[in-house]
């Protein structure tokens, strides 16, 4: 009987020792914070790779300028008549003052102070941005031909940027680009001001909107004194902005 | 009493295999409390400092802490591809985060196959906010100041679509839509951030600088020292020119500082499809691996 208890005891006591020693082994928890920085930082260095000093190997997938960069100018004036007649028409059936429907519309550079119409000239892609009595006074227009960004302030504590680029790049990984499409449609929401799907997407430095239209790719971006201010937080700010944009190139045709 | 005397002796003996089975376990727990295992890489960095003055940040005067060139360069040239300080450039695969710290965002993409590295000098791209000096380091264990020379080395990780807390399709549960570059020192106000491209700066705001390329492709630059830049809103720039000295700078409109770590924090947008024909999307992108081969051309001298 005590060979038999001394046997079980023994065969516990190994069980117990085996188990707590592979336990204080392999846990994480159980190890000092250096200890745990060091083993994470050796993990790192054993999966990282390096790069042969000679003929090294490609890297990653490189993606190409797409061939197709034209402008849809006739779906540009065709989009401004619509936007117009909308508004006769809401302007015609509504006693009260009330906000216009979404829309696109024409203004010229030159009524606004801080816009160089110059830059509004050269560029080569229909020249959008947001309207708002705090935009018009503080709009600033930078073309680089082919690409164009506006800035401003919108109201205290938001300032705007709204880009165009009429050049685009074929990606090279398309699980990522299906995925991001894949975000897109399930946003599958519609733009008002220019009939376009948009996809709304947050970061550090901006809340961002993007949208396609008459060929060319647009984003609009928002930039708030506090990340958690709802103007950003939220979507319907940036969503208001985009749904009421200025054509600043009305009379701009294809090249 | 013979059989008595087996049986105390018997009795006696698995007490004592017992009580050694026990002393063993007790002495190997303590023996791997006390770093008893196989030294591991990074166990000889220097500790960190506990004491930092400005979120461990250096002064613009400081020495850098990263000073281990070393004396004696080997006789043979190391296979793999150093930087000028004769460290073995190294990177995780991209969309490989630390742990705990969000879930990444795999992109293989190189955007730009020809744009120069963001930095003259060699650099560690890694979390400023999940390793030593950040505000979630003791997640994983790194626990100390922004300045722990373990910082400043390789391997590269990624750091797009890190934990954030804004919400956005791309990073599932809010992330980081850039990427953060540790300088090629602690000491801030030193290295010098430059143009990726020929383009134009198109703002200046609060602690960020934005250049655009007639590409459409948008480079923002973040925490440079904004009261020395070197260009101003609307300059051209050409490939390579000085914008900036990389920084800390991070300030709400009414220039209300926010504390960070000395890094560039780098984003970029691109126009883009995934096939011919398609509607672009105009977007953040993953840099990373856009990245990992300017560097790798940067190092190489072309």
């Amino acid at each position: 009987m005590n060979k038999l208890a001394f046997a079980a005891a023994f065969t516990a006591a190994m069980a117990v020792g085996a188990a707590s020693f592979f336990a204080f082994a392999q846990t994480d928890e159980s190890a000092s914070p250096p200890e745990r920085a060091a083993r994470l930082q050796a993990a790192l260095e054993a999966r990282a790779q390096t790069r042969p000093r000679l003929a090294p190997p490609r890297l990653g997938l490189p993606a190409k300028p797409a061939e197709e960069d034209r402008i849809n100018w006739t779906e540009m004036r065709t989009a401004l008549a619509l936007s117009a007649r909308r508004d006769t028409s809401a302007g015609q059936t509504t006693a009260a003052v009330i906000a216009r429907p979404p829309g696109m519309r024409a203004a010229a550079a030159e009524n606004f102070k801080t816009v160089v119409t110059r830059e509004v000239n050269v560029t080569h892609l229909p020249v959008l941005a947001p309207e708002g009595s705090r935009i018009a006074q503080t709009l600033k227009v930078y073309s680089l031909g082919s690409s164009y960004s506006a800035t401003a302030e919108v109201e205290k504590g938001v300032a705007m940027r709204m880009s165009g680029a009429r050049k685009k790049l074929v990606i090279g990984d398309l699980r990522s680009a299906r995925t991001r499409i894949a975000a897109m449609r399930k946003e599958s929401r519609t733009l008002g001001s220019v009939d376009a799907p948009y996809l709304v997407t947050r970061s550090e430095s901006s809340t961002d909107l993007t949208f396609a239209k008459f060929g060319a790719g647009y984003v609009l971006s928002i930039m708030c004194d506090d990340p958690a201010d709802a103007r950003c937080a939220e979507d319907d700010f940036i969503v208001k902005l985009a749904s009421n944009l200025l054509l600043l190139n009305p009379e701009a045709e294809g090249e | 009493m013979a059989r008595n005397r087996t049986r105390q002796n018997g009795n006696a003996a698995g007490w004592l295999l017992i009580i050694i089975l026990i002393a063993l376990i007790i002495g190997g727990y303590l023996w791997r409390q006390n770093g008893g295992s196989s030294p591991l890489p990074g166990d000889g960095a220097p500790p960190a400092d506990e004491t930092p003055a400005d979120d461990g940040a250096l002064d613009d005067d400081a020495p850098p802490t990263d000073d281990e060139t070393p004396d004696d360069e080997p006789a043979d040239e190391p296979e793999e591809l150093t930087d000028i300080d004769g460290k073995v450039f190294s990177y995780l695969p991209v969309g490989d985060l630390l742990p705990s710290s969000g879930p990444g965002f795999v992109d293989e993409t190189v955007y730009r196959e020809n744009i120069l590295f963001p930095t003259e000098d060699p650099v560690f791209l890694n979390s400023q906010v999940y390793r030593f000096g950040g505000g979630m380091g003791s997640v994983n264990g790194m626990e100390g100041s922004q300045c722990d020379a373990r910082n400043y080395d390789y391997p590269w990780q990624d750091t797009f679509c890190e934990h954030r807390d804004r919400n956005q399709p791309l990073c599932p549960g809010g992330g980081h839509e850039g990427l953060d570059i540790r300088p090629h020192t602690c000491a801030k106000n030193v290295h010098w951030a430059v143009a990726v491209e020929d383009g134009r700066v198109i703002d200046i705001r609060r602690h960020w600088v934005t250049i655009q390329t007639p590409d459409g492709t948008i480079y923002n630059y973040l925490h440079l020292n904004m009261g020395e830049l070197s260009v101003s809103e609307g300059q051209q720039v050409l490939r390579g020119d000085r914008i900036g000295k990389i920084s800390n700078d991070f300030f709400k409109s009414d220039g209300t500082p926010v504390a960070t770590t000395t890094h560039l924090h780098f984003e970029m947008y691109e126009n883009y499809v995934e096939s011919p024909g398609a509607e672009p999307l105009f977007t953040k992108v993953n840099p990373y691996m856009t990245l990992v081969a300017a560097y790798d051309r940067m190092l190489r001298g072309e």
